[in-house]
């Protein structure tokens, strides 16, 4: 049997590995902006300088990125997904303690396995719904996903994915960010499991509450 | 419907007590609201599609939204900000100009949040990094715990007044309002809170002698030495408010600029070590994550709430009612004020921004209708930011109070006091004379 204290230093370090993993993408939005803007301003700047047809025939690469707001938004999205089960894991969701003191030890333990049931529940939920957006019915039959994978259809399966949603302006499809986004809510469902789990063994063992 | 014997109006009603008592429990807010929005909705349209649908596009649209990308960037300047060393160039600029003064260096702390505050988005965050710097050196000029603990708990507070501040962005987004103009509106209130504080000190000073120390005259050439020492902040703060007031750039590219700065300013400091690296981002994980599952639960909730038409019965209530539009907007404000002492700063703005918005900006306060949501959101702001410095929760107070060595919670309690003399009389003036928010928007925009 796998130990509750080994289990909770695992899930910590893979909450924080993931919230790190994640934070390259805020990095990488940074970094994706900032290079965005300095080529804009040099390529206005070479612009007043040597003029705008000039820089069009020898200077033609020094322009702003392609779809750098893109770049952001699923950067960023993604450090958001992969921070989900740091914040769970750390108890990092704001909980209005005002009647904390009065509400006595065992009833606040009860009720910090409620608040993370809670958060279990949602993330289940966020989980199974989300899923639809992988392998969104855009177009062709209407028979679900599971049946065409049942029959062997592997292409029409794949297909549906392929014909998915594309971004705006890079034309890059989108299905590859729902799959990431789908494994981080997925990463957060088993980790706040493991919260509940926490939670109840902090309400039923009292005595073990300082590691909990 | 799924209920015969309740209205779809009542039920919205009805939602608001029963969240209240959920989150008095100890439930997450973000549950509370997700939970009660879904079911809200379930009750309302009598079917699970509208539920199924928000599941299925909520979560995925709200997280990869280029206009929210802002609040992690944000985060993640203030990380680098606070590890980055200014805190500590910033206060001896300060102090080298004020610091001679009655009270002049509680007065420095004030200014040196200030300018934290300009390139910091977060109160916690100010008052934990200017706490840190200050408070030795008030204690070593003889200040007394009150006036030196409750002065910073209030510097604290400029962290979010002074843009850019992560709060007005999410006021920016419940309200449907334009980030730019509210991070320029919030300016002026910003610096007028700062010399609203100062004043404080000032008068503080004289009422109670005692309190404070004094320090030595600096010669001029040392104070433009010290004051010279800051320009990153200032650049900083040039570029990424200038960029956002001048539309140079959108205030996300503001944000990473921002990041960029900050993270050089520190790696010249050599405090951004791989350590401190991974601790900014660890943090602003957990914040971010924090911040956007209420997002996307205050979205379902508000959904809710739209579905069963409560902003909008609410706002043509108050639009037939015989009631003075500033007895209103009044009323508003004393609830910012009463919840902010038992309430989260942030949980309270999300519960009460989508219900009091239709409803204040329906109404006629003698300026133009699309204005009147920028000035009540920096009323929103200030109002909110008190409850940082107000008795139980006021967060502030707790994070000043447990680095000083000998200061008791009282004390603390008691020096904030005449900080929230002050903020009251800052909102009664910005309440009074609208303009004072809004002359910069008319101005730029």
């Amino acid at each position: 049997m796998i130990s509750f204290e080994r289990l909770e230093t695992a899930l910590v370090r893979f909450s924080a590995g993931l919230a790190l993993f994640g934070g390259l993408g805020l990095l990488f939005a940074t970094c994706a902006t900032c290079l965005s803007i300095l080529l804009k301003l040099g390529r206005r700047s070479a612009e007043a300088l040597l003029g705008p047809v000039w820089v069009e025939e020898h200077l033609s690469w020094l322009r702003p990125i392609l779809g750098e707001e893109e770049l952001v938004t699923y950067g960023v999205g993604f450090a958001l997904f992969a921070a989900l089960p740091w914040a769970m894991i750390q108890r990092g969701h704001i909980k209005i303690d005002l009647f904390e003191p009065v509400l006595g030890q065992r009833f606040n333990r009860f009720l910090d396995l409620l608040g993370d049931l809670a958060l279990a529940v949602l993330a289940y939920l966020i989980l199974t719904r989300q899923w639809f957006l992988i392998f969104k019915k855009a177009r062709g039959s209407k028979e679900p996903l599971g049946n065409l994978l049942l029959q062997g259809d592997f292409e029409q399966a794949v297909g549906r994915m392929r014909t998915a949603q594309e971004s705006q302006i890079l034309g890059v499809p989108l299905w590859p960010t729902y799959v990431v986004a789908e494994l981080c809510v997925l990463a957060f469902f088993i980790v706040a499991c493991f919260c509940v789990w926490r939670s109840a063994r902090a309400l039923l063992s009292p005595a073990q509450v300082g590691q909990a | 419907m799924v209920f015969e014997f309740i209205t779809p109006f009542q039920l919205g009603l009805l939602s608001f007590p029963v969240l209240l008592l959920v989150i008095a429990l100890r439930i997450p807010l973000a549950a509370s609201m997700f939970v009660i929005g879904l079911l809200g909705t379930y009750l309302v349209s009598g079917n699970i599609r509208m539920m199924d649908s928000q599941l299925k596009t909520f979560t995925y649209g709200t997280l990869t939204n280029y206009s929210l990308s802002i609040i992690p960037l944000f985060l993640l300047m203030s990380e680098f900000a606070t590890r980055g060393g200014m805190s500590a160039a910033l206060f001896n600029a300060a102090q080298a100009w004020l610091g001679h003064r009655r009270g002049g260096l509680a007065m420095a702390a004030i200014g040196a949040s200030a300018g934290f505050g300009a390139v910091c988005g977060s109160s916690l965050a100010t008052a934990s990094a200017m706490g840190r710097v200050a408070l030795p050196e008030l204690d070593k000029a003889g200040y007394s715990g009150a006036l030196s603990t409750g002065a910073l708990a209030a510097g604290g507070t400029l962290g979010i007044l002074i843009p850019p501040s992560v709060v007005l962005v999410i006021y920016a987004i419940l309200a449907e309002e334009n980030i730019e103009k509210l991070f320029t509106a919030a300016f002026i209130p910003g610096l007028i809170a700062m010399l609203g504080y100062m004043a404080t000190i000032a008068i503080y000073a004289r009422v109670v002698p005692n309190s404070v120390g004094v320090a030595a005259r600096l010669a001029y050439r040392q104070r433009f030495r010290a004051l010279f020492a800051v320009w990153p902040v200032m650049l900083i703060f040039a570029l990424v408010i200038g960029g956002i007031y001048t539309g140079a750039f959108s205030p996300t590219a503001a944000a990473a600029v921002g990041v960029a700065g900050t993270a050089l300013v520190a790696i010249a400091n050599r405090s951004l070590t791989l350590n401190a690296l991974k601790e900014s981002l660890l943090s602003t994980a957990k914040t971010s994550a924090m911040i956007f599952f209420i997002i996307v639960s205050a979205g379902v909730f508000n959904s809710f709430l739209s579905s069963a038409q409560v902003p909008q019965t609410l706002a043509a209530f108050f639009l037939e009612a015989d009631v003075s539009p500033w007895m209103i907007l009044i009323g508003m404000l004393l609830m910012y004020l009463l919840l902010g002492m038992v309430m989260d700063s942030l949980a309270m703005i999300f519960l009460t921004v989508p219900i009091f918005v239709p409803i204040i900006t329906q109404l006629d306060f003698g300026i133009p209708p699309s204005e009147v949501g920028i000035w009540f959101g920096i009323l929103v702001l200030m109002s909110a930011e008190i409850g940082l410095i107000t008795p139980p929760v006021g967060l502030n107070l707790f994070v000043i109070n447990n680095m000083s060595k000998n200061v008791s919670i009282g004390e603390t309690y008691k020096g904030a006091l005449p900080f929230v003399l002050s903020d009251i009389v800052r909102i009664a003036l910005l309440v009074a004379f609208p303009a004072i928010t809004l002359g910069l928007v008319r101005l730029f925009y």
